[in-house]
């Protein structure tokens, strides 16, 4: 319950709620088949980023690629001037504190209704401390015929 | 004597000449590491050339730039380019093979600049050698335009290597070009066992107000494969065009699909015929979030149909298989009943 009202404290405070579904791209990349091709698995990540707060966490580091669905509020999104680079800082709350974590973006995205969307395939990495995530152009990626969308997570 | 040793110098440098050009013509296609294309009955993905010296865009030995290409078109380039035509000519070219970004400009009239041409914009890995800017290797197309309005614009991007391995390409330059045959479609879905991924197809129609009537398969990275006829006006000039982009309304309550009305643009694929305009091939769509006025957005781009093809991972939809005419198997039944 408590976290319920929190929630709706943050919605009305940004506009941008991490839990109202916001995020809302729909890949239609050739799915994978169950039996094993060979191509190159993408895996979806969604998250959504209001005030500081991550709907989920960070991308995993066990899968080069990942279909980002993921927006944020404006005032959360360091931008750099004349090139396409991004950063948001995460906070991850660990045993002995919270550290930031920063998730940089590199490539298009598109910016509207106060917030940023990242959506596309990612190439990323990640130590502990920061991750990088750098956009691979769909065009690309669906004519190349080596990826394909893995939505079993 | 003296006429005959002159007959033989001359024949000789005629030769030399002759065998020159036969290796100069040869090299840019062995350069690429691809096999050439056959000049018939070639199933690959034929991949241009476009190659030469560009010391004045305006100078008759200038090769001409590309024509306007769909999204996805692979295309070769070993060009030694005068540094003065690039835009920022006091940055030099790197002979350390860094990427850099700029644009080549092709008026149509040296004279007046101001009417228009062609830009071509690359970004890529540049070299400097004797003087010249030099541009080589496989190249990618962002989708442009086929309407020539002004200045037209072509993007292409390096592929950072990574072409060279696909074994399905072929190189196409002035001795190996394949014959234009019929165009390359998509095979139909075969049912339920078939694990292609099945291409949309989407052939709405438009009211007399240019308006859409039904909304389009939307999915970010969906191919579907589109025909859309629409009017010219008085002037010629085609009904949705918009600065280099055609947009279409659906308006709001037209579809239950697109509830706040759905603004659709699209790019490239387009011919501009006597009586009519019409965007006929496969596309791409990717979201568009901003719903500024009220409106939702979604963008469709042309997609290389031969890539398309030989990826050998799509499959026209048993519904809709698109006829020569751009109609769908499903409409040619219905004017037949």
């Amino acid at each position: 319950m408590k976290r319920c009202f929190l929630r709706l404290a943050l919605i009305l405070a940004t506009g941008c709620p991490p839990c109202a579904g916001l995020a809302a791209a729909n890949p239609a990349l050739p799915p994978c088949s169950k039996f094993p091709s060979g191509r190159i698995h993408i895996y979806p990540w969604t998250a959504t980023l209001a005030n500081g707060v991550m709907s989920a966490p960070p991308p995993s580091n066990d899968h080069s690629y990942h279909y980002f669905d993921f927006v944020a509020a404006e005032q959360d999104v360091e931008t750099y001037p004349s090139v396409e680079k991004f950063a948001v800082v995460i906070p991850l709350r660990l045993a002995h504190g919270i550290y930031d974590y920063r998730l940089y973006l590199f490539g298009r995205a598109e910016h509207a209704n106060g917030r940023y969307y990242f959506t596309g395939v990612y190439g990323s990495w990640a130590d502990t401390s920061s991750a990088t995530a750098h956009r691979r152009d769909t065009l690309e990626i669906v004519l190349s015929g080596k990826y394909c969308f893995d939505s079993s997570g | 004597m003296h006429i005959a040793l002159r007959t033989i110098a001359v024949c000789a440098a005629l030769l030399a000449e002759l065998g020159g050009h036969a290796a100069a013509s040869s090299w840019p296609a062995s350069e690429t590491g691809l096999p050439n294309c056959r000049r018939s009955g070639e199933d690959r993905v034929p991949i241009a050339i476009w190659w030469g010296d560009i010391w004045k865009t305006s100078d008759r030995d200038t090769p001409a730039p590309p024509p306007p290409m769909p999204g996805g078109t692979v295309i070769y380039l070993s060009l030694r380019i005068n540094p003065d035509l690039l835009d920022d000519p006091d940055t030099p070219c790197s002979t350390g093979e860094e990427e850099r970004a700029f644009t080549l400009k092709f008026p149509d009239d040296e004279k007046r600049p101001e009417a228009g041409g062609v830009r071509v914009h690359l970004r890529g890995e540049t070299g400097f050698h004797l003087g010249s800017c030099t541009v080589s290797g496989f190249y990618v197309s962002a989708p442009a335009s086929n309407i020539r309005e002004g200045w037209s614009d072509i993007w292409l991007r390096d592929t950072e290597g990574r072409i060279a391995p696909y074994p399905h390409y072929c190189v196409a330059d002035a001795k190996h070009r394949p014959q234009p045959a019929k165009p390359k479609v998509l095979p139909a879905c075969g049912g339920a066992s078939d694990d292609r991924t099945p291409v949309s197809v989407w052939r709405p129609q438009l009211t007399a107000r240019g308006e859409l009537t039904s909304a389009p398969p939307r999915g970010d990275g969906m191919i579907v494969s589109i025909a859309i006829d629409t009017k010219r006006d008085a002037n010629g000039v085609c009904a949705g065009w918009d600065h280099g982009h055609f947009r279409f309304l659906l308006p709001k309550g037209a579809s239950a699909t697109a509830p706040p009305g759905l603004l659709v643009t699209l790019l490239g694929n387009e011919e501009v015929l006597a009586d009519r305009c019409r965007l006929f091939g496969y596309y791409m769509n990717e979201p568009v979030f901003d719903q500024s006025g009220g409106l939702s957005r979604t963008y469709f781009s042309s997609v290389n149909t031969d890539r398309l093809v030989a990826t050998g991972q799509f499959c026209l939809a048993p519904s809709g298989i698109p006829t020569s005419e751009g109609r769908s198997s499903d409409q040619v039944r219905r004017t037949r009943r």
